[in-house]
């Protein structure tokens, strides 16, 4: 349902941008593009008109709700008589009297009330729903599929003057391509330049959208990026051939956007761009700067680069998941965008005095990289005190004004819960969001800011409170065209439904309640069997696949979390589910270590083998896990080697000393005075230690006053942000390695005694206590 | 183990050292107790304020002297990693006195001492002095667990007890000096003991799990 009012916004947007095109058209009289214009926002509303029904076809929910479908139905009608009208009326003549444009121009307003009639309605009706964002990602490839395949059919209604061959033909491509990359199921093929051959791609007469959708198969998230990579580049081989064309690649770390937009040559309503600023729009829409220019240039290089990107409109997002609904929708490489470039750049460079017209919304600074070595820079750059003194409302006020240095705003975003409620702070920008001047280019700060705290929200911390709060605010947002806030209200309920949908998919933590005789006697069993499993594996493929877990979890965790786990006196687990979730697992692997090696407790000298055995496979691990830098890991099994239930039993002497060997790093003397300077000077891919994280917070939140004076505490704030982003840094690691299924599902998730009174006694029944 | 031969020469130590023992104390205790607060109280006046990004901050020296001997204490604190449980007891290891402490205005934090207690005999050397601490004693409108109460505990294990308050400093001092003394006075007399018998002192030395051999090993 989401992406139906998603696909409908964009729509509406598309229709609203050409209208205001068209009335700047008349006031210049220059009325010879008008038919142009009308076809442009025929063309989008036909196509939004389809959207909906093919939508409405997949949604079962709403094809049975009789009243929404008599609605839709009449409303449909309705829409469709004023776009005859506007077709009969471009179609007349090519010289458009006085009369003409203004029923056109009452005609198109008609139709923008009537679809925005089914917007709202849908809105109402159909509240997002969870559910309905799983496959929405999948959805919107499929109606582009089908989109394409209707304007590469012949279909394109009344595109005079256009190169419409050129068009179909890449479409068709587009569409082809498309179709592979949702059909490949598990990998990609790797992407073949052949994309211009049009010969090989039939024709498709395709007028209803009936058909049923092709391609069931789950895609993840690097074969759609990879296939959306190659279909950009695929395009833009398609440009390249077809004269005069730009692609323009969006990428913001994870996510990326790909709008596909040609811009034929012969178009006499695109005003046409000079030489100069359609270079302009081909560098920059280029991002790697791979061509330049005209149809000589070759495409070379690797695909694009997601670093060098454009930088994103808006804040970044961090972790944008795969159903971002915002990714890759249909309109966006439809043939009704042809002309949109050249229409918005006509809006912008005639409306520059006039801001109430510019729909881009102003950049914020983009986030530094926080893999780059910047980690002191920040707090220079905002040395000054004096200048960053302030209430928690000023902070906020600072944090919102025009000038305010990138860092300053990071830093407010880290800390901002150590000195202001969170549901405090987003009253006080949805207050700001709805007194914004529209006038003033700064009215998209408090907007921008609140989707960056709602990015970084955990997610237990939207409650139904605030949920209802940021509802409404994008429904109010939607419905207040005026403020031009449609891009912010669609990137606001994105992050919303990301959040919403990680609070639904979040399993309960596991309590480790205590065990009954039963249990514990079985699962000791279970543990003395996995001792000899675990030297079935060779180190190597165990220690990658802890790094794997380690690495998964630490990325779950939002840096803002450790602020909460810091500052939450009694460390509850409830409000930092993926922190208590990575201690868990710590905990786990440690205790499973030692139970590993202590469960091998009967007599003989076999077992005392077995158990000299499994300690030094621990040893091999442990040199895998540090070559790795896995260091969450090597913590918990040093722990494990190194508890005095393992320690106190009778080892070689040499087996001591490897021991203090491996304790060497972790060693706690001096605040981790071995381990600190290690971490800082490992390269990624590396996961620390995640108690040392939360230990520090928690001493920075200890040992300052949040308040001094009523004012923020700017020193506390500058040293969590620093902290922060020192654990930013690690979670872009990513292993090169497979997960084991097997050891995944033979050690089922390293279940243990964790239970030191346990182990005890089985370390009892090794070496007995009275035994000198 | 050249630091053999400085356990038994305390005095030689003293002269390039400028303290006489370094001992090592731990406090542990459910998370909120106010571990780190005792701390702070205690050391206010010696934690550098500059912050190492490298070793985080590093406030938990404070030399103190009694009976003529300089003592430079040498205090770990777990705080912030309670739930690694198998990490917090990698500092029992080498502690030579152990600070229990619980809330006074949280019942649960006061029936875990039980539990610390369990872990200590499993995890820390044998002998190691404990010091049963009974914080923010100052918040008497929201005490749960009164005075006896505690001292009923301590009593029962065997341990001393003591009240005190991070926030209005009351007790603090006094409670990491007492520990303080009864830990010197152990040493002392283990050290004469040592003296009596020299051969023995290697073998305790080689165990690493020995209080002595930790903290010797790590004073040099």
């Amino acid at each position: 349902m989401s992406s139906l009012c998603l696909q409908i916004t964009d729509h509406l947007l598309e229709i609203e941008k050409s209208a205001k095109y068209m009335n700047k058209l008349i006031e210049k009289n220059q009325k010879e593009l008008i038919p142009q214009v009308v076809t442009l926002i025929i063309d989008t509303v036909q196509k939004m008109l389809d959207d909906i029904v093919v939508i409405v076809g997949r949604e079962p929910e709403i094809s049975t709700d009789d009243k929404w479908n008599l609605f839709f139905e009449s409303r449909q009608q309705e829409a469709r008589n004023y776009l005859a009208a506007l077709v009969k009326l471009s179609d007349s003549s090519s010289e458009i009297s006085h009369d003409d444009t203004q029923m056109t121009q009452e005609m198109v307003q008609k139709l923008e009330k009537v679809l925005r009639n089914i917007l709202d309605y849908a809105r109402f009706k159909f509240p997002v729903t969870p559910k309905c964002t799983q496959n929405s990602f999948r959805k919107s490839l499929h109606a582009s599929i089908e989109n394409l395949e209707y304007l590469g059919s012949g279909e394109i209604p009344r595109t005079r003057g256009l190169r419409r061959n050129n068009i179909r033909r890449s479409f068709r491509t587009i569409s082809r391509k498309t179709k592979e990359l949702i059909n490949s199921s598990s990998s990609i093929r790797p992407p073949s330049m052949d994309g211009t051959n049009n010969g090989s791609v039939k024709r498709r007469l395709v007028t209803g959208r009936s058909r049923s959708v092709v391609g069931r198969q789950r895609s993840n998230q690097s074969d759609v990026s990879e296939g959306l990579t190659f279909l950009s580049l695929n395009s833009a081989d398609l440009h390249l051939e077809s004269d005069r064309s730009n692609i323009d690649v969006r990428y913001s770390n994870d996510q990326f956007s790909a709008i596909c937009t040609s811009s034929p040559a012969g178009s006499s309503y695109s005003r046409p761009l000079s030489s100069n600023s359609y270079s302009d729009v081909l560098s920059t829409s280029c991002s790697s700067g791979r061509f330049v220019g005209g149809p000589e240039i070759v495409v070379d290089g690797p695909p694009l680069l997601p670093e060098k990107g454009l930088p994103p409109i808006l804040p970044p997002k961090k972790n944008k998941p795969l159903g971002g609904l915002n990714v890759f929708t249909p309109q966006k490489n439809r043939f009704s965008m042809v002309s949109s470039d050249s229409r918005d750049s006509y809006l912008n460079e005639k409306t520059e005095q006039s801001s109430d017209l510019s729909l881009i919304p102003p950049e914020i600074p983009e986030k530094r990289s926080p893999s780059k070595n910047h980690r002191d820079s920040g707090y220079n750059e905002l040395n000054d005190p004096s200048s960053m003194l302030g209430t928690p409302d000023q902070m906020v006020e600072k944090v919102l004004s025009q000038n305010v240095k990138s860092d300053f705003i990071e830093a407010f975003l880290s800390s901002f819960r150590t000195f202001l409620p969170l549901e405090n702070l987003i009253d006080q920008l949805l207050k700001r969001i709805r007194q914004a001047d529209t006038c003033a280019s700064a009215s998209g700060i408090p907007v921008q800011i609140l989707i960056r705290v709602v990015d970084q929200l955990v997610y237990t911390e939207l409650n139904d409170n605030i949920k209802q709060k940021l509802d409404d605010e994008i429904f109010w947002m939607m419905t207040h065209r005026e403020k031009n806030f449609l891009n912010y209200a669609k990137q606001l309920r994105d992050s919303v439904q990301r959040i919403v949908k990680k609070k639904n998919s979040a399993k309960r933590p596991l309590s480790m309640g205590a065990l009954s005789d039963n249990e514990s006697e079985s699962l000791t069993k279970k543990l003395r069997n996995d001792g000899t499993k675990l030297l079935d594996y060779t180190s190597d493929t165990f220690a990658q696949h802890l790094c794997i877990l380690d690495a998964d979890f630490y990325r779950s965790i939002e840096p803002s979390e450790f602020v909460l786990a810091a500052m939450s006196e009694t460390q509850d687990e409830q409000k930092t589910p993926n922190f208590s979730a990575a201690v868990n697992h710590f905990n786990s692997v440690s205790y499973w270590t030692q139970g590993l090696i202590l469960s091998q407790n009967s007599p003989g000298k076999d077992v005392t083998d077995l158990r000299e055995r499994i300690l030094n496979n621990f040893f091999k691990i442990l040199s895998h896990l540090r070559k790795n830098n896995n260091f969450n890991s090597y913590f918990a099994v040093v722990a494990g080697v190194s508890s005095k239930a393992v320690t106190r039993l009778h080892w070689k002497s040499s087996i001591h000393e490897k021991i203090q060997e491996f304790q060497k790093i972790t060693s706690v003397d001096k605040n981790f005075i071995n381990y600190r300077p290690v971490l800082k000077d490992s390269l990624l891919p590396c996961v620390p230690y995640i108690g040392i994280v939360r230990q520090d917070l928690y001493q920075v939140h200890l040992r300052e006053k949040p308040m001094k004076d009523g004012m923020v505490n700017f020193d506390r704030v500058m040293r969590i942000h620093k902290l922060l982003e020192q654990t930013r840094r690690f979670r872009e690691s990513k292993y090169d390695f497979q997960k084991s299924a097997d050891i995944d599902r033979r050690f089922c998730g390293f279940q243990s005694l964790q239970n030191d009174d346990k182990l005890w006694e089985m370390s009892y029944l090794i070496r007995p206590l009275a035994e000198p | 183990m050249s630091s053999a031969a400085g356990s038994s020469t305390p005095t030689s130590i003293a002269a390039q050292k400028a303290y006489d023992y370094l001992f090592k104390l731990l406090l542990i205790g459910d998370s909120g107790v106010g571990k780190t607060c005792l701390l702070f109280r205690f050391a206010e006046n010696s934690f550098n304020p500059t912050f190492i990004s490298t070793i985080g901050i590093d406030f938990k020296i404070q030399t103190v002297e009694i009976d003529g001997k300089r003592i430079k204490l040498q205090v770990w604190d777990t705080a912030g990693q309670e739930r690694f449980r198998t990490i917090t007891t990698a500092y029992y290891r080498g502690a030579m006195g152990i600070l229990l402490v619980y809330d006074v205005t949280s019942k649960k934090t006061f029936e875990n001492i039980t539990n610390w207690l369990k872990n200590i005999e499993e995890h820390a050397a044998e002998g190691v002095e404990q010091l049963l601490v009974a914080n923010k004693c100052d918040q008497e409108d929201k005490r749960v667990i009164s005075e006896e109460q505690g001292q009923l505990l301590a009593v029962h294990h065997g341990i001393d007890f003591i009240e005190c308050s991070a926030m209005t400093g009351e007790n603090v001092r006094e409670a990491f000096y007492r520990m303080a003394r009864r830990v010197k006075t152990k040493h002392e007399s283990k050290e004469s003991a040592q003296r009596a018998d020299g051969s023995k002192s290697v073998k305790i030395l080689s165990d690493p799990g020995s209080p002595l051999g930790k903290s010797l090993g790590n004073c040099c």
